[in-house]
């Protein structure tokens, strides 16, 4: 039976992200090359939150659109899991090649980014995909974002 | 007579076909041009309109909701010139319908 889920320390095995940029800590309902579900906790510990912003800790915009990127990477590598090495699917990056998002609320330390990313389309080694993420079963993150494989 | 009526139905719908391509390929990828200055000869990569694989995506997913047709990966041979691309969604609309 097919893997669907997956705890922080699978998804290391599996993204060449690791610490501090490693912003996804559970991953289920995968369906290979197709989408998936995926959580990230957001600790006051978190990195950024001391200099964005002293005393009014946000969550940058550009880490939740890296989130949601890390999903969809997640999404391309689970097809060929069993095949693939740890050393392999380090060299498998995907890289951010477009994002048409829509930020509606603002997340902070605390905040449980719930998301689903689903893969539209896939040409060659670039895709695109319908991304929504959910605080407290509220839509805080929506669009589409285009990945583009190594 | 009928053949000759019948190659300005085709003709005409060549056109309307064109146009409607040229109008998605400047929507998808949010040219600066008039449909009417983009040649329909023009190479749509390389020193043509020089898309990249970003654009071709944008392309194809413009195209296919404007036409409800599904483009499969390996037919993106078919977007050497805006002229076969004409050829192309003609073909796959008649398919498809």
């Amino acid at each position: 039976m097919r893997k669907t889920a997956f705890n922080v320390t699978e998804i290391m095995q599996l993204l060449p992200h690791k610490f501090p940029f490693l912003l996804l800590d559970n991953v289920s309902n995968v369906v290979p090359g197709k989408s998936a579900e995926g959580y990230k906790n957001f600790s006051v510990n978190e990195w950024f939150f001391s200099g964005h912003f002293p005393n009014n800790p946000i969550v940058p915009g550009v880490l939740l659109i890296e989130s949601m990127a890390q999903l969809i990477t997640f999404i391309h590598l689970s097809e060929n899991l069993e095949q693939s090495t740890q050393n392999e699917s380090s060299q498998n990056i995907g890289y951010l090649a477009k994002a048409d998002i829509r930020f509606l609320s603002i997340v902070r330390p605390g905040d449980k980014l719930i998301m689903t990313a689903e893969i539209i389309k896939k040409m060659g080694k670039t895709s695109r995909a319908k991304v929504k993420a959910m605080v407290n079963k509220k839509v805080v993150v929506e669009g589409e974002i285009t990945v583009s494989q190594q | 007579m009928t053949n000759k009526v019948e190659l300005q139905k085709q003709n005409d719908l060549r056109r309307a076909y064109l146009d409607s391509i040229k109008d998605v390929i400047i929507n998808s990828l949010n040219l600066d041009l008039k449909p009417e200055l983009v040649d329909d000869d023009v190479s749509l990569f390389g020193l043509g309109l020089g898309l990249d694989s970003i654009d071709s995506l944008d392309l194809v997913i413009g195209l296919e909701e404007k036409f409800k047709i599904e483009i499969e990966e390996e037919d993106v041979q078919a977007f050497k010139s805006i002229n076969f691309l004409v050829d192309y969604v003609i073909s796959k609309t008649e398919v498809e319908q």
